[in-house]
């Protein structure tokens, strides 16, 4: 990272400025605390408790049921899917920042790259073998 | 899973990203290949992990980066299109190919990153003006002086289609494809160095995103892998950017080859059947 001599002085704003990345910096910030608490915090309650952990994830069907049953797994995969959830709500912020300034070819980047990210759900889906 | 192998997980987690935070490398290229050929784990399920334990250090790592605008996020949106498709491709490959395959592949891929991290061709410094068709151009404060770095991203096209290698690349082995990303971004595309380790560090976390969730499709994602890897990145890598600033780069260098190249040989051992790790 020895490359800044090679800098120009300018006062101008950053050119992209499509996207807010602030407030991207701030979900994330967020989103990395608390899903690691929940997921380090759940696996910890549960060796404790039982003296092992569990190995798969919690359905989602399953998770709501067993998140009020107290189950510490159960917030161990929350907190996984909240960690998951990160990039695919930055991209959902960068698409909201990007209509709000009328950058239409920042929307349609940004779009496509969250097209590709929910295509990959019925893959998921399919793979279970729940069938597209 | 016992209280034993989670603790023996977490410190694979913590020695592989103080390992790979000391060269800027991350932890992802080490964590795979030390859990199965140290500990014995399933490819797949340590690939599944890696890639979780990916979104993770992305989201912790990007943090700083955005806020202090080094991240030029529409130079990473034009990337990730092909990254990302690529990355569903390499996840889906972990899938359905062999696992002795998966080993071998993997083994070749630490083998290429050894001989490109000990060639380290040097890069042409970045372009300040000039034609800019896709409006990328960007900057940032530089840390050290007054005033913005101004950049113009060279090579688009060719910067796009050989990102998406970086993807499946991350897809197939669960690591984040930095190592891939950056010096295409540095090197073919004349993006300043901290501004494409930032960019980078930003994009991995989608990559790795859409990777995770084939995994999670496929029944790979194991918890007890998973949660005690992150949580032994999350403190190795405080501790690999504290020892990295005060060790010697070549020295550094020198180590990180060596273990690249040991977990390559162990890998393909491993993957043809020469050698097998005891479970």
């Amino acid at each position: 990272m020895d490359d800044d001599s090679q800098s120009v002085e300018s006062s101008s704003d950053h050119p992209v400025a499509a996207y807010n990345a602030g407030a991207v910096g701030w979900l994330y910030r967020g989103i990395s605390l608390v899903g690691i608490a929940m997921a380090v915090g759940g696996v910890l309650t549960e060796v404790y408790l039982e003296g092992e952990a569990r190995n798969g994830l919690w359905p989602a069907t399953e998770l709501f049921g067993a998140l009020m049953a107290g189950e510490p797994s159960a917030w161990t995969t929350l907190g996984i899917w909240i960690l998951l959830a990160g990039p695919a709500l930055a991209l959902i912020s960068m698409l909201i920042s990007g209509v709000r300034r009328r950058s239409w070819p920042a929307v349609i980047l940004a779009a496509l790259v969250l097209l590709v990210i929910i295509c990959a759900i019925p893959i998921m889906t399919w793979i279970r073998g729940g069938g597209l | 899973m016992s209280v034993l192998v989670l603790a023996a997980i977490a410190l694979t987690g913590f020695f592989a990203a103080g390992l790979g935070t000391m060269v800027g490398m991350g932890g992802g290229t080490f964590v795979v290949p030390i859990l199965v050929v140290a500990l014995g784990i399933d490819i797949r399920a340590a690939i599944a992990a890696g890639a979780i334990c990916v979104v993770l250090t992305s989201l912790k790592g990007s943090c700083a980066y955005l806020e202090e605008g080094m991240v030029n996020m529409k130079l990473a949106m034009v990337l990730e299109v092909t990254t990302i498709v690529a990355a569903v491709a390499g996840a889906m490959v972990v899938i359905f190919a062999p696992v002795e395959a998966l080993k071998i592949i993997f083994g070749l891929v630490l083998a290429m990153t050894a001989v490109a991290m000990y060639i380290n061709p040097k890069g042409r410094g970045s372009v300040k003006s000039g034609p800019d068709p896709y409006g990328l151009e960007a900057s940032y404060d530089r840390p050290t002086k007054p005033g913005h770095r101004v950049y113009v991203p060279q090579r688009v096209r060719r910067g796009v289609g050989l990102n998406s290698l970086a993807g499946l690349t991350a897809g197939m082995m669960g690591i984040g494809g930095g190592a891939v990303q950056v010096p295409i971004m540095n090197k073919l595309m004349r993006v300043p160095m901290r501004a494409a380790v930032a960019t980078s560090t930003f994009m991995v976390g989608m990559t790795a995103l859409v990777s995770a969730l084939v995994y999670t499709g496929a029944g790979l994602v194991d918890v007890a892998i998973t949660v005690p890897a992150m949580a032994g990145i999350v403190l190795g890598s405080q501790m690999g950017s504290h020892i990295g600033t005060k060790a010697s780069a070549s020295i550094l260098k020198v180590v990180l080859i060596g273990v690249l190249v040991v977990l390559a040989v162990m890998m393909v051992a491993d993957g043809m059947g020469w050698w097998s790790v005891p479970r």
